[in-house]
């Protein structure tokens, strides 16, 4: 085989152009223009709904836009009860950036004419590891705002004391597990699209971006469900 | 170059029985999650939501396991980080 799995990642991960400030070199890699493409897509559609929806006339995108603030406002309801609304911006957020950004790897093939940039940023662990310490550093600011700082200590030593060295390991994990969840995904669904496609490349692949829309789906959903079920651990222990 | 030869053989050999072993595990406890769900919403279909979003979060969960399997047979492929020992042996 002559593309081997270290030429994929190459391929995929390529440096595109840098800018040198003194003796600073800022390298922006493929996967770093993708990240902030797929951010100025997302933007732009929210915007226009956004938009829409202010402007009161019950036109198309405002009625798009209801139902997925309702359906969002009802999953948050039913996860943490009245509680709930404060942290629908920041959960639908992350769950709309990375449905954006695991979407843009679906069209990875246009690689091939030149538009290296479009290939799924999360295919990168340092931008998953971004999105899971975001995540994770807004669970603790939340529950240390909601809860109170004491209060928040004392989850640590929770139900016991001598549980503090799991709850402590337990809080590096979190982080890493989350954004190793999401590279492992979305990297090797990305291997086994590049593969298929270089040997069958007529109608094969489109099975498998039926495979990568149900993955890119699920994972932005387990993503920002983790996210919450944390700010409801840490939080509802005393609420 | 022998010992190269050996360490490459085993490395490979390891990255397939890490995954392997590891996905045998998720697949059983994954059909065996989806089993008793589908058993409970064919009992209680009226408790369907909240049942199919529990069952996608614990298969989410039963499913990082294996990807942690996978990161670390792509470690010991791509990224050993026993390989400079082996090769600076004669």
């Amino acid at each position: 085989m002559k593309e081997s799995l270290q030429e994929i990642i190459q391929h995929s991960i390529r440096p595109l152009f840098q800018i040198e400030i003194g003796d600073f070199v800022l390298c922006f890699s493929s996967t770093l223009v993708a990240s902030f493409v797929a951010g100025v897509l997302f933007l732009a559609v929210f915007v226009s709904i956004g938009v829409a929806v202010q402007k009161g006339k019950p036109k198309s995108l405002a009625i798009v836009g209801e139902i997925i603030y309702l359906s969002l406002r009802t999953f948050m309801r039913s996860m943490l009860g009245d509680k709930g609304d404060q942290f629908a911006p920041f959960i639908g957020a992350l769950f709309g950036y990375i449905l954006f950004s695991n979407l843009l790897g679906l069209f990875s093939p246009l690689g091939g004419l030149g538009l290296h940039w479009i290939v799924s940023p999360n295919i990168d662990l340092s931008c998953t590891l971004a999105l899971a310490t975001v995540g994770i550093l807004y669970v603790h600011t939340v529950s240390i705002r909601g809860i109170g700082f004491k209060k928040w200590l004392h989850h640590f030593i929770e139900p016991y004391v001598f549980m503090l060295p799991i709850k402590i390991v337990e809080e590096i994990v979190k982080p890493i597990s989350l954004s190793v969840r999401l590279f492992g995904n979305l990297f090797g669904e990305h291997v086994v699209y590049e593969i298929v496609f270089y040997l069958i490349s007529f109608v094969v692949p489109v099975l498998l971006i039926f495979l990568g829309m149900f993955t890119g789906i699920v994972q932005a959903y387990v993503f920002s469900l983790l996210v919450l079920i944390y700010i409801k651990e840490t939080m509802g222990v005393h609420t | 170059m022998d010992n190269v030869l050996a360490f490459y053989t085993i490395s490979i050999v390891a990255a397939g029985l890490t995954i392997a072993l590891a996905v045998m595990g998720a697949a059983s406890a994954q059909g065996r999650a989806a089993a008793s769900a589908f058993e409970a919403m064919a009992r209680q279909p009226e408790a369907q939501g909240g049942i199919n979003s529990s069952l996608i979060l614990s298969l989410a969960l039963i499913e990082s396991l294996a990807i942690y399997a996978l990161a670390v047979s792509l470690i010991i492929l791509f990224a050993n980080p026993f390989l400079s020992y082996v090769t600076v042996l004669p």
